[in-house]
């Protein structure tokens, strides 16, 4: 049973050796990037970068295979999609028309078409990894103190904190309740009637959301007779102090975030690369 | 600073807003600087709410009307927020996975100093430091889910002294714990009183587990009244625990049976205390004069378990060649160290977890191939925790839910339904919401909704955790009485009180490994199993040693037997 | 002194009338003003004036939050209903974070659906998909507008109450899924329009019957733990 909820292991790399507070800013940078260009030869300058960051955390094949498998199935979902969808989207976005192929009625495929697809493939790509690194490199407990120290209240940013804290509670309570109603003889197939689908849900969901209830007056008595909430401010034995290695990454997706801004801006005078015109 | 007066009710009272009458009247106590008190009393004496107003959770949290006065340390408390309160006075409560609020040990015990905006440098040195002085220097970076029930309170008396507070509030602090580490408790926060000097508070209804260390004085609560306020000695030898449903040493009730008047001057406040001389010759006498022979009426087999082995992993092997065989009518327990095993054999049993060999008979049958549905028609079970199963609002419907999962006829069910409720002694409230209820007569409810299919074996998880005598007893009774009907009970628990005087057999697992199967006297008496399944010796095991019984065993057995047929009547 | 814990007595011109609108016990006490009223109601100065307030955060809601958003990334992940439509399934997790709203406030509930579906999708696909976290936390932080007037509280949830919560969540879920989610798809992804209204379009509909029907039913079962023992009678 996975009580763990992320496989986050201290390794000694310079990635898992940088702050929370440098990572949770450059994956903000990074990602916002890649979110924000739709200039593909930006983004494969980032998604190798990626790559190289994703190998020096040392992070394992078999520790992200699951994810791995299931943003395949998700990505591949949304291209189909997007092409039953809008198979004239690249048409519009960069204002000519190159067709390839004549599939039936109104779809054809064409090299925008194409292009925007993959461009979207690319960023994925791009930004998965990131994602990976972020969860599989920085100690939660960490979390809450960067969240507080990019300028997020403490009263929003420790809830995450708690939240990953009972979450293992969490899920020992839905298994042993689970098992328990199916002693009793409920069964979560498609056979039943959707009403009674609801139902059987419901013999699971009220006993596991009751007995939490139950739980935050502890909790919260617990947290306010050590005195949480009474300061403005509060500070963080888990927060790390900066070093040289932060402010060479801070820097390093900072020149990252700039260069793709300018040139979306003052290159391309759009998010999006035309090679069309 | 001696003898000053740090804790101060003054013709105090208390009435919650939701409740009609006062939870606390006309309360007067003094607790002086550096004393070591044990407030007990029944569930619903008030000895809870006593202990919010101590520590500010009342009027903070709770609302309600308070007359007279309180003063911790020099506050006054409703002078006073709860933060103010937090500086004088540190709570250690009993839900320690509750108040375990970190990611991390060593964040958990620095949470009140980052609330008072610390900085780091002065958390790191002063987390070591206290944390050494609880043991967990070693821990520092471990999550919860990675320690111990005694480790986890140990953290949160690090997480309350990190304040240095000058009076410690202990709320129920033996109520999850199991026997052995319990003791451990006890004795660290008598380590931490006697090298402190702070004033400690301990509220607890296990009265023969706290006074395993020295006490200076003992409260007893009942209905919102101090009723009485004396020293260990005196509180032993008076007839007041009796009255107000707190159960009394073993020992005492030994010395009562073998005919010895307690009162002070034998001094029975601790097992460690008591004047031995003085009561040598009584039991000894006792213990030759009973004589019981033991029946031992073997039934057919209901349940037979050979060469079991389980892994989630295929690597780590949670149970390791589990042999046992059940009769029919018995009721057993099963005990051993928290990760022993013991849930998991509870959940192989039920088709939760399929065994990776080995084979599971019921009436010589093998069940390996029944569904976990089908199975629950043969053996129960019933969590600890009585809401993690309840989904219904009604108590017909709840108890009803498993028919219809099985698609009986609504009048078979209204049959079978009405009689587990008969026997469950809910038949008068059938038509009430469950909300209504007691904690216990929940736990009734999940029996019937469990008895209601009909099983011939019933497996309960800790089944009188957390309750206190009036309770436990009744709940006992009741599960005694199903099995005098005829239904096979195990129950997992490291109740050593619960397996004394209600189950002649225990199996004890450690370690995934089942290390003794024999009559529940032999199991309490063996130090070794003692401290592989991390119970405590019984006291009166302890004192059948003192006064050099011969066989101190057998006197176990004799308590029980006398106990059982004298006293009980069964 | 004498107090009642009932709103009879009110008409009593000698009775001071004060309202203890707070969280979780709305009781009205009167309180005669012989005698020294103030002595029995000085610990609540600070208090009474503590209305709900949609915007309050105390400890309490932060703790709600942080469990709220567990169960939320739980049900999210592993409670789905199946539903009619191959490869769709009803998230119960919305009726989860609409009962949630309903008690604790629409900050509780517009965070325990951003950090709950922030966090699945993390878990499961490596990184968050923005859009549809954004707009989950704004659909449960919609839910929330029906916290102020319930009064489930003291178990009353009538039929007003349950339309009230349905008005509000099907707005939630409206506002977030046909408005947020696309535009924000359009915006950050450059998804084509047709495609994200029509996703939109579903999930609005799939998550209205899903925090309809699960809510609902959660605030009815929750209503009904809160009734008070009084009006009970054995069944002989």
């Amino acid at each position: 049973m996975r009580t763990k909820l992320f496989s986050y292991n201290y390794l000694d790399t310079p990635i898992h050796k940088l702050s929370g507070l440098t990572k949770i800013l450059s994956f903000l940078l990074l990602t916002f990037a890649v979110m924000f260009s739709y200039d593909i030869r930006c983004i494969t300058g980032i998604m190798i970068f990626a790559f190289i960051i994703f190998k020096m955390a040392k992070i394992q094949w078999s520790q992200v295979k699951l994810m791995v498998v299931y943003v395949i199935v998700f990505v591949l979902t949304n291209a189909i999609i997007t092409y039953l969808f809008a198979p004239e989207h690249g048409v519009e976005l960069y204002g000519t028309r190159h067709e390839l192929i004549k599939i039936f009625g109104r779809y054809t495929m064409t090299l925008e078409q194409l292009f925007y697809q993959g461009t979207k493939l690319v960023k994925y790509a791009s930004v998965i990894p990131f994602g990976i690194i972020f969860l599989m490199t920085t100690n939660p407990s960490e979390f809450a103190a960067s969240l507080n120290k990019v300028g997020v209240h403490y009263k929003l940013a420790y809830p995450v904190s708690l939240t990953l804290r009972y979450f293992p509670d969490i899920q020992r309570n839905y298994q042993d309740i689970s098992l328990a109603q199916q002693a009793r003889g409920l069964e979560m197939s498609n056979k039943a009637s959707l009403k009674s689908r609801f139902k059987n849900a419901l013999m699971i969901i009220i006993p596991l959301i009751f007995s939490t209830i139950d739980r935050i007056d502890v909790i919260s008595n617990a947290m306010d007779l050590r005195g949480f909430g009474k300061g403005k401010k509060r500070t963080w034995y888990s927060g790390k102090k900066l070093a040289k290695i932060d402010y060479i990454a801070l820097g390093l997706s900072l020149l990252i975030f700039m260069i793709t801004i300018y040139v979306s801006i003052f290159i391309n005078h759009s998010r999006f690369y035309n090679p069309f015109i | 600073m001696k003898n000053k007066v740090v804790v101060k009710f003054k013709d105090f009272s208390f009435q919650y807003y939701s409740q009609a009458e006062p939870t606390l009247t006309d309360i007067n106590i003094d607790i002086k600087s550096g004393e070591k008190i044990l407030i007990v009393g029944p569930s619903g004496s008030g000895k809870s709410t006593l202990g919010h107003c101590l520590n500010g959770l009342i009027p903070f949290s709770y609302r309600g009307i308070m007359k007279g006065e309180l003063e911790v340390g020099s506050l006054v408390t409703k002078d006073h927020s709860i933060y103010d309160l937090s500086k004088v006075i540190g709570t250690v409560l009993q839900d320690s996975d509750g108040q375990f609020v970190g990611l991390t040990v060593g964040e958990d015990i620095a949470f009140a100093m980052e609330n008072d905006e610390t900085v780091s440098s002065i958390m790191h040195t002063r987390v070591k430091s206290v944390s050494e002085m609880v043991g967990m220097d070693q821990f520092l970076g471990s999550s919860p889910f990675e320690l111990s029930g005694g480790q986890k309170q140990r953290t949160a008396l690090a997480g309350v002294m990190i304040d240095d507070v000058d009076i410690i509030l202990f709320d129920e602090p033996l109520a999850n714990l199991d026997p052995a580490t319990g003791k451990r408790a006890i004795e660290i926060i008598d380590e931490i009183h006697q090298t402190t000097g702070k004033t400690v508070i301990i509220i607890e209804h296990r009265l023969e587990d706290v006074l395993h260390c020295h006490m200076d004085r003992i409260l007893l609560i009942n209905d919102g009244k101090v009723v009485a306020d004396m020293n260990p000695d005196e509180m032993v030898s008076s007839d007041l625990l009796i009255r107000y449903g707190i159960r009394e040493p073993l020992y005492a009730t030994a010395l009562k049976y073998s005919g010895v008047k307690i009162e002070s001057t034998i001094k029975p406040g601790h097992m460690s205390t008591l004047s031995l001389p003085l009561v040598k010759e009584s039991i000894l006498s006792w213990d030759a004069k009973v004589e019981y022979e033991i029946i031992d009426t073997k039934h057919e087999e209901i349940l037979s378990v050979k060469h079991l082995n389980f892994s989630y992993d295929g690597t780590r092997e949670i149970l390791k060649d589990i042999n046992f065989t059940i009769h029919k009518g018995e009721m057993i327990a099963v005990v051993g160290t928290n990760g022993a095993g013991k849930s998991t054999i509870a959940k192989v049993l039920c088709g939760f977890e399929k065994e990776t060999t080995g084979t599971i008979n019921y009436l010589g049958e093998s069940i390996a191939n029944l569904s976990i549905k089908e199975r629950a028609e043969i053996i129960g079970y019933v969590m600890q925790n009585p809401n993690q199963m309840i989904s219904k609002n009604l108590i017909y419907d709840e108890v009803a839910l498993g028919l219809r999962l099985r698609n009986i006829s609504e009048e078979a069910i209204k049959d079978k339904v009405e009689h587990a409720l008969k026997i469950c002694g809910l038949l008068p409230f059938m038509d009430w919401p469950i909300s209504a209820l007691s904690y216990g007569q929940r736990k009734r409810v999940t029996i019937a909704a469990i008895l209601v299919l009909d099983p011939k074996i019933l497996i309960l998880d800790e089944p009188t955790a957390g309750q206190d005598y009036k309770h436990y007893s009744e709940i006992m009774n009741f599960l005694e009485e199903i099995n005098e009907m005829g239904i096979t009970i195990i129950m997992i628990t490291h109740d050593m009180h619960l397996m004394l005087e209600y189950t002649k057999r225990a199996i004890v697992l450690s370690k995934g490994e089942i290390i003794a199967d024999a009559s529940t006297a032999e199991v309490m008496t063996d130090d070794l199993i003692i401290e592989a399944a991390n119970l405590k010796e019984t006291s009166l095991y302890t004192l059948a040693k003192a006064v050099n019984i011969k066989n101190p065993t057998s006197f176990v057995q004799h308590f029980i037997e006398y106990e059982r047929r004298e006293v009980r009547g069964r | 002194m004498v107090c009642y814990l009932s709103n009879s007595n009110i008409n009593d011109k000698k009775n001071v009338v004060i309202d203890y609108n707070h969280y979780f016990d709305y009781t009205y006490m009167v309180v005669e003003v012989e005698e020294l009223v103030f002595e029995t109601i000085i610990i609540n100065t600070q208090r009474r004036k503590r209305m709900k307030k949609y915007f309050e955060v105390n400890t309490k809601t932060i703790v709600a939050t942080a469990l709220g958003a567990a169960l939320f990334t739980l049900l999210f992940m592993f409670v789905k209903v199946p539903s009619p439509i191959p490869e769709t399934s009803f998230q119960t997790a919305y009726g989860l974070s609409a009962f949630f709203a309903m008690l604790f406030g629409p900050i509780a509930g517009g965070l325990i659906a951003f950090i709950g579906h922030g966090l699945s999708d993390a878990l499961q696909y490596g990184s968050p998909w923005w859009s549809w976290v954004i707009a989950s936390g704004v659909a449960s932080f919609i839910f929330g507008f029906a916290f102020k007037t319930s009064k489930i509280e003291d178990g009353e949830f009538v039929l007003k109450d349950i339309i009230r919560f349905n008005i509000i969540q099907v707005v939630g879920n409206l506002v977030a899924w046909v408005v947020v989610a696309p535009v924000l798809d359009i915006l950050i992804y450059a998804e084509p329009v047709n495609l994200v209204f029509t996703q939109g379009i579903i999930a609005a509909v799939m998550n209205i019957i899903s925090a309809g029907v699960i809510g609902t039913l959660l605030l009815i079962a929750y209503s009904k733990t809160r009734v008070k023992k009084g009006s009970l009678n054995k069944n002989d």
